[in-house]
């Protein structure tokens, strides 16, 4: 969503960059790095790939049609994960709990230890997206090359360096998420797709360009999903994304939360 | 007579087959307005186009304060000096109008990414220098009281002069004003002529692109009249005014239409 709103391409490869993060730090693991060094370790890895990614694929097709990169993204993340298959393999990797203990007893429910992790970095991610796209001048003029590139340029904003940017930046938050959540999915090659069609979804429930919104529209699929699992049968879980997607985008394409003024692509 | 801040040398550049500017070559001495008039079509804005890089040339060259401009991208183009607004007006509309002037600041700032990530007191400071200046450009179009609106909630005439804030912001040498009293009243046209004569005394070169023939005769030390790409005559506004070729061609069929 970050390249999103300053490329205004969807890159699909995103949910990938969860799953290197993830990989990265299980394949670091045999160096018994203290956690917090392994994880920065990690981030910045897949930071580095995410700039390296955007050099590589979509630097070279500058000037070309949002479509045409948003394709470019669909073959990065197909080439990604068949990398990630050759040098990982198809076994699932366990990464443990970052703290170790019984489940939370919160006001009658359930909750992970994991989960208060996850919860936790999401509020930090988010804090951190707001805190740098309004009050930082770098994030503002990421802003500037995204609402009007044109006039970004005329002020003398280099996009191509603002595009690298935002996908190094998005690579390690991407990296940071597939890391916080490991633990509870199994670390495995393919763990991307489905994180990247439900972010997805959660970001055009979201509006496609608010963080926030991007969240709540996460929490909505989440306990949509569950409702399905729980009063149907849990294989209709993996439907509701895409129910949800296609209800999205006929009825509220700007999102649930967006006020609708916005062109599309 | 002064060297010249731009210099345009036989300026070519068709569509498909359509010919927006077939020949044209003109010199812009430093510290002088310029306007340059012509009818619809004449190749006006695609000039605007071509000195900042928007498309690029077929043929001839610009050069701006002795750098050869072919082959720098806008963004270089406008590290160099050269800014410009719009006929129709490109601001960040969902930015308030502090932060499109300060977006005009990018060619001064230095702080990079992670140290403003961090909010480093370095670039805090920086921050504080780029905010201060931006607000000394809106109050020299006279706009610091919006200063927290969003850009896109002011009235045309304000998004217009936001739109040569953030120019100003960028401290260009050369101003590019493509037809900036267009959809202004009659009270703003005239402060838009007071502010363009105040930009001058600050030694920004100015070049314009206008319909309006009170502001541009007005203010302008010289015009160049184009018609149909091509250069049909250049002087003084009496003297441009007192052509029969420029009567004949444009202000004839003006009245004419009128």
């Amino acid at each position: 969503m970050t390249i999103y709103n300053v490329t205004g391409i969807i890159n699909f490869a995103q949910g990938e960059f969860a799953m290197l993060g993830a990989m990265v730090l299980v394949s670091l693991g045999p160096l018994g790095l203290p956690l917090p060094v392994g994880v920065a370790a990690a981030v910045a890895a897949v930071t580095l790939m995410g700039g390296l990614v955007e050099r590589l694929t979509i630097h070279p097709a500058r000037g070309a049609s949002a479509v045409t990169l948003i394709i470019i993204t669909i073959g990065v993340d197909i080439a990604v994960r068949g990398i990630a298959l050759l040098i990982w393999g198809t076994d699932p990797y366990p990464l443990p709990p970052f703290t170790a203990g019984p489940p939370l007893r919160v006001a009658g429910a359930i909750i992970t230890r994991q989960g208060v992790w996850i919860l936790g970095t999401t509020a930090l991610i988010l804090a951190f997206l707001y805190v740098f796209f309004e009050h930082t001048y770098p994030g503002k003029t990421l802003r500037a090359c995204a609402i009007n590139p044109l006039s970004a340029r005329l002020s003398g904003i280099r996009p191509d360096r603002m595009s690298l940017l935002a996908f190094a930046l998005s690579a390690g938050l991407g990296a940071v998420a597939g890391i916080v959540i490991a633990p509870l999915t199994l670390v495995s090659y393919d763990m991307g797709l489905n994180l990247g069609l439900r972010g997805f979804v959660a970001a055009i429930m979201g509006g496609l360009v608010n963080p926030a919104g991007a969240v709540a529209g996460a929490l909505l699929l989440a306990v949509l999903e569950n409702l399905a699992a729980g009063l149907f049968r849990a294989a209709y879980k993996e439907t509701v994304a895409f129910v949800v997607l296609f209800l999205i985008l006929f009825f509220r394409p700007h999102g649930i939360f967006g006020r609708g003024a916005r062109g599309g692509l | 007579m002064a060297p010249a801040l731009l210099s345009a040398r036989g300026l070519a550049k068709t569509f498909g087959g359509v010919v927006a500017v077939a020949d044209v070559t003109f010199d812009v001495p430093a510290g002088e307005i310029r306007a340059i008039i012509g009818p619809n079509g004449a190749g006006k804005t695609t000039i605007f186009n071509l000195i900042t890089g928007i498309f690029p040339l077929d043929r001839g060259e610009i050069s701006f304060r002795d750098h050869g401009l072919n082959g720098l991208s806008t963004w270089q183009r406008a590290q160099l000096g050269i800014a410009r607004t719009f006929q129709n007006l490109q601001i960040f509309t969902n930015m308030t109008v502090l932060e499109n002037a300060m977006v005009g600041r990018h060619r001064q700032s230095r702080a990079g990414l992670l140290a403003a990530a961090f909010r480093t007191p370095g670039s805090r400071r920086e921050e504080a220098r780029i905010r201060e200046h931006a607000l000394a450009c809106l109050g020299v179009v006279g706009l610091e009281a919006r200063r927290d609106d969003p850009a896109g909630s002011l009235p045309f005439g304000q998004q217009r002069l936001l739109e040569i804030a953030r120019c100003l912001a960028t401290e260009p040498t050369l101003l590019l004003l493509d037809e900036p009293a267009a959809g202004l009243n009659l009270a703003e046209t005239d402060a838009l002529g007071r502010l363009i004569l105040s930009l001058r005394r600050r030694g920004i070169t100015i070049l314009l692109v206008e319909h309006l023939m009170d502001l541009v005769m007005g203010i302008s030390d010289s015009v160049l009249v184009l018609n149909y790409g091509q250069v049909l005559a250049q002087g003084s506004p009496e003297a441009v005014q007192n052509n029969p070729a420029v009567i004949e061609a444009y202000l004839g069929a003006e009245v004419a239409d009128a």
